[in-house]
C-alpha cells in the first residue's frame, strides 16, 4: 500500500457484477477512492469474483491496494468474505461453486456446508443489514447473534472474523451499531465500519434505485424491501465515515488493520494449460510427440519434403518449444481426431491458418508455405502471447465434441468460458422505461427504430440520425430517461455462455475461478475471454459454424447416390460467381461481395481470398477497393513506391491487403523481426492518440534508414500501413473462409436443390432469410413445393428439382411435435383436419400456423374457414369425435389472395407460392415501373422500381458521411440500392420501417456488378396491390 | 395513540441535531431514538427527508426535516 494517511479502507463494495444492483462501474470506484486518497479498496460482489481482473489491475494502475472478495448468501442471509491470500482467493471460488451449484438463479449455502468446506486464508465480515448477525439483532435476539458469530469463528478461525458495523441512515441504525459494538465487546471480536458501497457518488443513487426496480420487476411507484431507501450506500470519504462512527473510532482503524492483512491474492499470470498425456506417446514428451505427428503430417500434405518446408517446420517448432505450448497443439489435435473419427466436419479459421504446423496436424486447410503466409502473425517470440485456435464443427454436433473435451480431461479441470450481456441503449430504454412506469404502449414507442448503439450513444444518435427526429425520446420529458441509460452504458445484466470458448486446466479450475452450471447445463467459469489469459488460462474456440452443417448435410444425401468431389478450379462455379449470383455462398453473398464478384470477375482461390479481405471497413474505408479491381483487371499497372515492396504486394496488385502484408512491409523495409513487426501492427491497431501513432512512425523511419531507405520513401510507405493496420484482415483467415466459401459456392452451383434445402434447414443463418432463399432457388428453376400435412417431412427436402418445405418452417411448432405428426401419419395418413387435432398433440398455436402456412390445403383449401374451426375442433380434441368439418357458408370467403400471402408468409418465414411483388406488377407496369430482371439485363439509366426491403444498413464510411444500403427483393431477383445522404435525409422514416419500397434513380453498372441509386423514395402500399 | 400534527415548526440545532422545538410551547428534546434519511420520489423531485424521532417530557414526536429547505415539520406526536 502507498503512504497516503487515508483513516479508512471501505471493504464492502458493490460493481456492476452484482448483476442489477452496483451502479458505478470498476473504473467510476477506483477513481473515487483514489481522489479520495484511500490506500486499499474491496471488491466484494454478490457471489461473483468476474470483476476481480479488471479491479485488480485498475486498482493498481491507480496506486490503490485490490482486496478481492465476495458476498454470499449463508441460508438466505448475507456474508462478506474477503480473501486474505491466494489460499484465501482458492476457498472463496469453491464457496461460490458450491453455493452456485445448488441453484444458480439463487445461489445459497448452508452452515453444515461451509463448515464442510472449511475455508482458508478468508477474512469473514459479519455482513450487512440482511446478515444473520444483524437480522438476530433487530429480532432483539443477542444470543442467537453471539451464537452466530462463535459458528463464523469456528468456521474460518479465531482471527479472522470482524463485526460489520454499517450507518446508512436506516430506521434502527443507531440501536443497530449499538448492539453490534456492544456484541463486539461481548466477543472480543473486533469491528469494522463498512458502507455495503454500491455506487461511487450519490448523485449515482437514481440509477442504483431503477436497478433495484428492474431486478426486482417493480417500478419506482411499488413498494419493495429491496428498494433502497435513501442514497446513503455511496464510497464515502474518510471524513464522512469519521463522522458516521465518531462514536466507534476503532472501527475504522480496523479497516486499515484488514486491508493490511489481506495480501495478493490472486496471482496474475500463471501457466495453467494441461500437460497432455496420451497413449500413442509411449513415454515421449509433448514437444518430441508433436514434432513426430508433425513430420507425419507434412509427408501427407507435402509428399516429399524440400527446404523450404523442412526449415519452415524446424521454425515453427523452434518458436512453439521455446513458449512451451507444444500441450496446446496437441489437445487441439487430439479434439479434432475424435471429430475426424466421429464424421464430425471441422473446419480451422483464424490466424492459425498462418502455421504450417497448423496445417500438418489438419488443424486447418489451409497451405500456409505454399501460400507464403507469416507465421509469427500467429505466434512470436516476441509478442510471447498464448496462442488461439478457433475450430469451426458441423453446428448440429459441435456439442459432441465439447462433451468429449469435458470427458476427457474432467469436470473440475474444463469449463466454458462466459459472456456478460451487456447493456446498449435498447435493452437500457426496455428496462428503465418498465421501471420508470411506461406502459407498454409507450414502451413500445421509446424503443421503436433505436439502432443498435451503446446506452450512452444514444444522445447523439438522436441528435445526428434523421430517421429519429421528431422521435418521442427527443421530447423533453425522457431526458432523464435518456441519461439514465446512459449511465449503465455497457454494465453487465446477466451471465451467459461463449458460444464456443472452452478452457481447460492442468489444475482445478477453481484455483482462479468459481464455476457454475449454465442455462445448457454445461459447466462455465466466472471471467469471460478478455481476461483469461491474465489468469493462466488458454481458450479453444470450438465454435458452430452452421454453413459447415449444411454442407455436411448436402454431402451425406451426394455420398448416398455414389459420391461427389469438389473440382477446383471449376469454370461454371467460377462463372456463377462472376454474375454476382451467390446468395447462400458463404461469406460472398452480401449485397458487397455480390457486386465485388460482378466487377472482380475471379478465376482462381487466390482472387476469392482476397474478396474475403476486401468487403472489410478497413479496404473500404481506405478506398482500396476500387484500386484492387482496377488492377487485377489490367486497366492499371500496379506500382511499388520501392522494389522490396513488390514480392509482398504483387499478389494483391500493389495494394495493402493483408495484416501479414504489413509484417512483411515492416520486417524487409525497417528491419523488424517478424515477431516485433506483428507487436507494432497489434500497437498501431489499438493507438489511443495521434502523438503514439506519429511516435510509432518515427521509429518506423529511424529503423527504415539503417536499411537503406530514403526518409520520404519510408514516410510514404509508414502511411501505407498507418490507417491499414488497425483494420485489415489476417489473410490466413481469409484463405481458411475462402475455402469453405468455394466449397458452398460449387455445391449451390452443382446442386442448387440440396444445397438450398440445407441451409433452409439451418437457419437462422447467412445473410438473407429463407423467403429470399425460395425465391432464388425458384430462379435457377427449382420448383418449391408448399407445406403439405401429407407430404412434407420434418425438414425441407429436396431432389434434382424440386424442394419440399418442411415442418421445422413452421413458427410456433415444436420439435416434439413434429415427431408426433410424422409418428401419427406413419400410422395412416390424416383424412380429415379433425382427424389430424383429434390424432395429434399439436398445440393451439401451432395449428393456426400450420393452417396459415397451407399445410391442410389439399383438405381444405379456405383457409379462413379453416382458421374460424380450428377453436371448435381443439375444443372437440379430447372426446376425440371426428366431427364433421364445419360447413362453409357461401359468404365465407378466403382471405384476399395479397392477405393470404402475406399470413403465409408470417407463419413460415416464407411463401412457397411465388412472391409478394407479383401482387403489384400489373400497378407497377402501368407506372412504369421495372422489375430488377429488367434493370439488369436492360439498358435503362433512369429507373422506378420497387420490392420487399432487405436488410437496410448504414456501415461507417472514409468522409463520415451517411451512405444507406439496402437491397429491394421482387419476384426477379435483387436489386442493390444506393441511397446518399440528402436522399437519406429526406426519407430516413420510411427507410427503416416500411417493408415495401418504391424507388426512383439512377443505374449504375460496372462489369456484371448493377445498382441503382436512389433519388427519389416511397412507401409501396397495398392499395397499389391489383388485389 | 397517534396523532398526525403536520405542521411546520421552529427548531433549535446543535451540530445538526435537534435540542428543542417549539409546539404550543418550547419543548427540550431529552433523546434522540430514532435517526434516518429518505430520498423520498426522486423522479417526481421530492425533496430529500431526514426523520428524528425524539422524546420530550416523556412524549415522542416525529420531526421531520428538509435539507433543501432547511425546514422543520412536527409530523407526529405518540401519546
Amino acid at each position: 500500500m502507498n503512504g497516503n494517511t487515508s483513516s479508512f479502507v471501505h471493504l464492502h463494495v458493490h460493481s456492476p457484477y452484482s448483476f442489477l444492483d452496483g451502479a458505478s462501474s470498476i473504473q467510476s470506484l477506483v477513481e473515487k477512492a483514489a481522489q479520495l486518497h484511500m490506500p486499499a479498496l474491496a471488491l466484494t460482489d454478490h457471489h461473483s469474483l468476474s470483476g476481480a481482473v479488471e479491479f485488480q489491475k485498475i486498482a493498481r494502475q491507480h496506486g490503490i491496494h485490490p482486496i478481492l472478495g465476495t458476498e454470499i448468501s449463508l441460508e438466505g442471509c448475507h456474508l462478506t468474505l474477503l480473501a486474505e491470500n491466494t489460499s484465501g482467493y482458492q476457498s472463496l471460488c469453491r464457496l461460490l461453486t458450491e453455493a452456485l451449484s445448488q441453484d444458480r438463479h439463487a445461489p445459497n449455502l448452508t452452515w453444515e456446508q461451509l463448515q464442510i468446506l472449511q475455508p482458508q486464508g478468508v477474512i469473514a465480515l459479519t455482513g450487512c443489514r440482511r446478515s444473520a448477525v444483524c437480522r438476530s439483532l433487530l429480532e432483539r435476539d443477542p444470543e442467537r447473534a453471539q451464537n452466530i458469530v462463535g459458528l463464523l469463528q469456528d468456521i474460518f478461525g479465531s482471527g479472522q472474523v470482524y463485526i460489520e458495523m454499517t450507518q446508512a441512515y436506516l430506521p434502527q441504525s443507531r440501536y443497530l451499531l449499538e448492539a453490534l459494538f456492544f456484541l463486539g465487546q461481548q466477543t472480543g471480536i473486533p469491528v469494522v465500519a463498512a458502507n455495503n458501497v454500491h455506487y461511487a457518488d450519490k448523485e449515482n443513487f437514481p440509477v442504483h434505485d431503477l436497478l433495484a426496480c428492474v431486478r426486482t420487476k417493480t417500478t419506482v411507484e411499488d413498494i419493495h424491501s429491496e428498494r433502497p431507501l435513501n442514497d446513503e450506500q455511496y464510497l464515502a470519504s474518510s471524513a464522512e465515515m469519521a463522522r458516521r462512527f465518531h462514536d466507534y473510532p476503532e472501527a475504522l482503524a480496523n479497516t486499515l488493520e484488514v486491508a493490511q492483512r489481506c495480501q495478493e491474492s490472486l496471482r496474475l499470470g500463471q501457466h495453467l494449460f494441461p500437460r497432455f498425456s496420451h497413449p500413442a506417446m509411449e513415454g515421449k514428451s509433448a514437444a518430441d510427440f508433436l514434432t513426430a505427428l508433425v513430420w507425419q503430417g507434412a509427408r501427407k500434405r507435402y509428399g516429399s519434403i524440400n527446404s523450404t518446408v523442412e526449415n519452415r517446420l524446424q521454425h515453427e517448432m523452434h518458436v512453439i518449444k521455446t513458449l512451451d505450448v507444444a500441450d496446446y497443439f496437441l489437445a487441439v489435435w487430439d479434439i479434432v481426431q475424435f471429430a475426424k473419427g466421429n464424421g464430425i466436419v471441422w473446419a480451422g479459421r483464424g490466424s492459425a491458418a498462418d502455421s504450417a504446423v497448423a496445417y500438418c496436424l489438419e488443424l486447418t486447410n489451409v497451405d500456409s508455405i505454399g501460400r507464403g503466409l507469416l507465421f509469427e502473425r500467429f505466434l512470436s517470440l516476441e509478442r510471447s502471447q498464448t496462442p488461439d485456435i478457433d475450430i469451426d464443427f458441423d453446428a448440429s454436433r459441435r456439442d459432441e465434441v465439447a462433451d468429449y473435451v469435458y470427458r476427457r480431461y474432467g469436470k473440475d479441470y474444463t469449463a466454458s468460458v462466459c459472456t456478460f450481456s451487456t447493456y446498449h441503449a435498447r435493452s437500457a430504454l426496455r428496462d428503465f422505461g418498465r421501471a420508470l412506469g411506461l406502459n407498454s404502449q409507450e414502451l413500445r414507442a421509446v424503443t421503436a427504430h433505436i439502432p443498435h448503439v451503446p446506452a450512452d450513444g444514444l444522445p447523439q444518435a438522436l441528435q445526428s440520425l434523421p430517421e429519429l427526429s421528431g422521435h418521442p425520446l427527443q421530447h423533453q420529458k425522457y431526458q432523464p430517461l435518456v441519461a439514465f441509460c446512459a449511465a449503465v452504458t455497457g454494465f453487465p445484466r446477466h451471465r451467459g455462455t461463449h458460444l464456443g470458448g472452452m478452457v481447460i486446466s492442468g489444475q482445478p479450475l477453481w484455483l482462479v475461478s468459481p464455476l457454475q452450471p449454465s442455462a445448457k447445463g454445461v459447466s462455465i467459469i466466472q471471467f469471460d475471454k478478455e481476461t483469461l489469459e491474465d489468469l493462466g488460462l488458454i481458450k479453444l474456440d470450438l465454435l458452430s459454424l452452421r454453413t459447415l452443417s449444411a454442407v455436411h448435410h448436402v454431402e451425406k444425401k451426394l455420398e448416398k447416390q455414389g459420391g461427389y468431389e469438389v473440382m477446383e478450379p471449376d469454370r461454371s462455379t467460377y462463372a456463377m460467381l462472376n454474375r454476382g449470383e451467390t446468395v447462400g455462398v458463404f461469406q460472398l453473398e452480401s449485397p458487397a461481395q455480390r457486386s465485388l464478384q460482378g466487377r472482380l470477375q475471379a478465376e482462381s482461390m487466390e482472387d476469392i481470398i482476397a474478396s474475403v479481405a476486401l468487403i472489410r471497413p478497413g479496404p473500404i474505408q481506405g478506398d482500396m477497393v476500387h484500386p484492387f479491381i482496377r488492377r487485377r483487371r489490367g486497366e492499371e499497372p500496379p506500382s511499388y513506391i520501392h522494389p522490396k515492396l513488390e514480392p509482398i504486394l504483387s499478389k494483391t496488385y500493389g495494394v495493402v491487403l493483408y495484416q501479414e502484408q504489413v509484417i512483411a512491409i515492416a520486417t524487409e523495409i525497417a528491419g523488424f523481426t517478424p515477431g516485433e513487426a506483428d507487436r507494432l501492427r497489434r500497437v498501431m491497431s489499438k493507438f489511443r492518440s495521434h502523438q503514439e501513432m506519429e511516435s510509432i512512425g518515427r521509429l518506423f523511419q529511424e529503423r527504415a534508414a539503417q536499411q537503406g531507405i530514403d526518409n520520404d520513401t519510408a514516410a510514404i510507405i509508414f502511411s501505407y500501413i498507418q490507417g491499414y493496420a488497425g483494420y485489415g484482415f489476417c489473410e490466413a483467415h481469409a484463405a481458411a473462409f475462402a475455402d469453405t466459401a468455394y466449397k458452398t459456392a460449387y455445391l449451390l452451383n452443382h446442386y442448387p436443390a440440396q444445397f438450398y434445402a440445407a441451409l433452409l434447414n439451418q437457419q437462422p443463418m447467412g445473410y438473407y432469410p429463407p423467403n429470399t432463399l425460395c425465391l432464388h432457388a425458384r430462379l435457377r428453376g427449382i420448383s418449391i413445393q408448399p407445406l403439405d400435412i401429407a407430404l412434407s417431412e420434418a425438414l425441407c427436402s429436396a431432389d434434382e428439382s424440386q424442394l419440399r418445405i418442411g415442418f421445422n418452417q413452421v413458427k410456433g411448432l415444436e420439435q416434439a411435435e413434429i415427431d408426433n405428426i410424422l409418428e401419427t401419419r406413419r400410422q395412416s395418413p390424416f383424412v380429415s383436419v379433425s382427424d389430424f387435432v383429434c390424432r395429434t398433440s399439436v398445440s393451439g398455436g401451432a395449428l393456426e400456423s400450420l393452417v396459415l402456412g397451407g399445410a391442410f390445403d389439399r383438405l381444405r383449401p379456405n383457409r379462413r374457414a379453416l382458421l374460424w374451426d380450428c377453436a371448435r375442433l381443439l375444443k372437440h380434441r379430447k372426446s376425440q369425435l371426428h366431427l364433421e368439418e364445419a360447413e362453409v357458408s357461401s359468404s365465407t370467403g378466403d382471405f384476399p389472395p395479397l392477405e393470404r400471402w402475406v399470413r403465409e408468409y408470417k407463419a413460415l418465414g416464407l411463401s412457397a407460392r411465388g412472391h409478394i411483388m407479383e401482387f403489384f406488377r400489373d400497378s407497377l407496369k402501368q407506372r412504369g415501373a421495372v422489375s430488377s430482371r429488367q434493370i439488369r439485363q436492360g439498358h435503362l439509366s433512369r429507373v422506378t422500381t420497387a420490392g420487399l426491403v432487405i436488410r437496410p444498413h448504414r456501415p461507417p464510411t472514409k468522409s463520415g458521411r451517411v451512405v444507406v444500403f439496402l437491397t429491394l427483393e421482387d419476384e426477379e431477383g435483387l436489386i442493390d440500392i444506393t441511397i446518399f445522404e440528402s436522399v437519406y435525409y429526406r426519407c430516413a422514416q420510411i427507410l427503416f420501417s416500411c417493408p415495401l419500397l418504391e424507388i426512383e434513380g439512377t443505374v449504375s453498372r460496372d462489369g456484371q456488378s448493377v445498382s441503382v441509386t436512389a433519388q427519389q423514395i416511397r412507401a409501396l402500399h397495398p392499395e397499389k396491390s391489383q388485389c | 395513540m397517534t396523532k398526525l400534527v403536520q405542521t411546520t415548526v421552529d427548531v433549535g440545532t446543535e451540530q445538526l441535531k435537534p435540542r428543542w422545538f417549539f409546539f404550543q410551547r418550547r419543548r427540550p428534546v431529552d433523546s434522540i431514538q430514532e435517526y434516518w434519511r429518505e430520498k423520498g420520489r426522486w423522479w417526481k423531485q421530492e425533496p430529500e427527508l431526514h426523520v428524528y424521532r425524539v422524546v420530550s417530557e416523556g412524549t415522542l414526536f416525529e420531526l421531520h426535516y428538509f435539507p433543501d429547505t432547511a425546514q422543520w415539520v412536527l409530523h407526529r406526536m405518540y401519546d
